[in-house]
C-alpha cells in the first residue's frame, strides 16, 4: 500500500504547494508517461506470457463488456434519482 | 495517447509472446514497482495542481458534490450486482468499477498490485466504458437531460467525453461534469486498491 499511497500524496503536496514552471509541468507529464509506458509494458509483457488468457480472451471481453454496462446503468440510475430528488426545479427544462 | 497506450500494451504482448525479453522477468516486479510509484508521482502532481477545481467546487455549492457521489455508488453496486452474476468476488468486481473510465491507471494499477488477468479485464472494461459513455451520452441528453447524461462517463466526464456533454448538454451541466470527473480521477488511485484489498 505504501508504495501507491507515499508517491501520490507526495505528489499532491507538491502539486498544491509549489507553483510550477513551464519546465515543471513538462517534466511532470514526461514522468507520467515514462511510469504509465513502462507499466503497461510490463502489464502487456505479463499478458503475453499468460497462455490461459489468451484461451479465455471471449469469456474476458464478455465480463469486462457486461461490468462496463453495470457501471454504467447504475450510475446512471443513481443520477436519475438525485435529478428528480434534488435538482428537479433548476435542471428539467434544459 | 490512445494510440500510444494500446501500441505500448501491443508492444509488451508481442514481446511476452515470443519471449525475448525472459532475462527480464525476474526484475519485472521492481521495474514496474518502480514505474508505478513515478506515474502515481507525476498523477499526484497534476491532480495537485488542479486547485481551480476545489474553488468552482465552492461557487457551484455542495449539492454538486451529489453528482459524483451518485456515480460512484451506482459504479460500484451496479459493478457489484453484475460480479454476483458473473461468481467474480466482490473486491474483484468493484475494483474493475472503481477505474471509472481511466483504463490506463486502473488497469496498470490492478495488473501490477493484484493479477495480470483482472488487469485484462479492467483495461478492456474501462475502454468499453469510454466507448458507451461516447455512444450514449447524446441519447440520454435528449430523452432525460438534467445531470444523467454525466453518468456513463465517470472519470472521463472531465476530459474525453466533456466535449459531447458540453455540445449536448449545455455549460452549466459541462461545469459539473468536469467537477465530477475531477473528484473520480482523484479516487481512481486511491479506491482501486483499497478495494481490492492490499495485502
Amino acid at each position: 500500500m505504501y508504495f501507491i499511497i507515499i508517491p501520490l500524496f507526495l505528489g499532491v503536496a507538491i502539486g498544491t504547494t509549489v507553483k510550477l514552471e513551464k519546465i515543471g509541468i513538462h517534466l511532470t507529464n514526461v514522468l507520467t508517461i515514462f511510469g504509465l509506458i513502462f507499466l503497461l509494458f510490463s502489464m502487456g509483457l505479463g499478458i503475453g506470457g499468460n497462455e490461459e488468457i489468451f484461451r479465455n480472451l471471449k469469456q474476458i471481453g464478455f465480463k469486462a463488456f457486461i461490468l462496463a454496462l453495470g457501471s454504467v446503468i447504475g450510475s446512471c440510475l443513481f443520477l436519475y434519482i438525485i435529478d428528480i430528488r434534488f435538482f428537479k426545479s433548476n435542471n428539467r427544462e434544459v | 495517447m490512445t494510440w500510444l497506450i494500446m501500441g505500448t500494451i501491443l508492444l509488451g504482448i508481442i514481446a511476452g509472446k515470443i519471449g525475448i525479453l525472459a532475462y527480464w522477468l525476474p526484475y519485472l516486479d521492481n521495474i514496474s514497482s518502480l514505474a508505478l510509484a513515478i506515474l502515481l508521482f507525476g498523477v499526484g502532481i497534476e491532480l495537485g495542481r488542479n486547485k481551480e477545481i476545489w474553488q468552482r467546487l465552492w461557487q457551484t455549492g455542495w449539492k454538486i458534490v451529489l453528482v459524483p457521489a451518485a456515480v460512484i455508488a451506482g459504479t460500484l453496486i451496479g459493478s457489484a450486482i453484475i460480479g454476483l452474476l458473473l461468481e467474480m468476488p466482490m473486491n474483484e468486481s468493484t475494483a474493475v468499477g472503481a477505474g471509472f473510465g481511466w483504463y490506463s491507471l486502473s488497469a496498470g494499477l490492478i495488473a501490477k498490485i493484484y493479477n495480470v488477468e483482472l488487469g485484462t479485464i479492467a483495461f478492456l472494461a474501462n475502454v468499453f466504458r469510454e466507448l458507451i459513455a461516447v455512444m450514449t451520452i447524446p441519447f440520454l441528453a435528449r430523452y432525460f437531460g438534467g445531470y444523467l447524461p454525466i453518468g456513463p462517463g465517470g472519470a472521463t466526464t472531465m476530459d474525453t467525453t466533456l466535449p459531447i456533454i458540453n455540445r449536448m448538454c449545455g455549460q452549466e451541466v459541462a461545469l459539473v461534469a468536469f467537477i465530477s470527473g475531477a473528484i473520480l480521477s482523484i479516487l481512481v488511485p486511491v479506491l482501486v486498491p483499497l478495494l481490492i484489498g492490499m495485502r
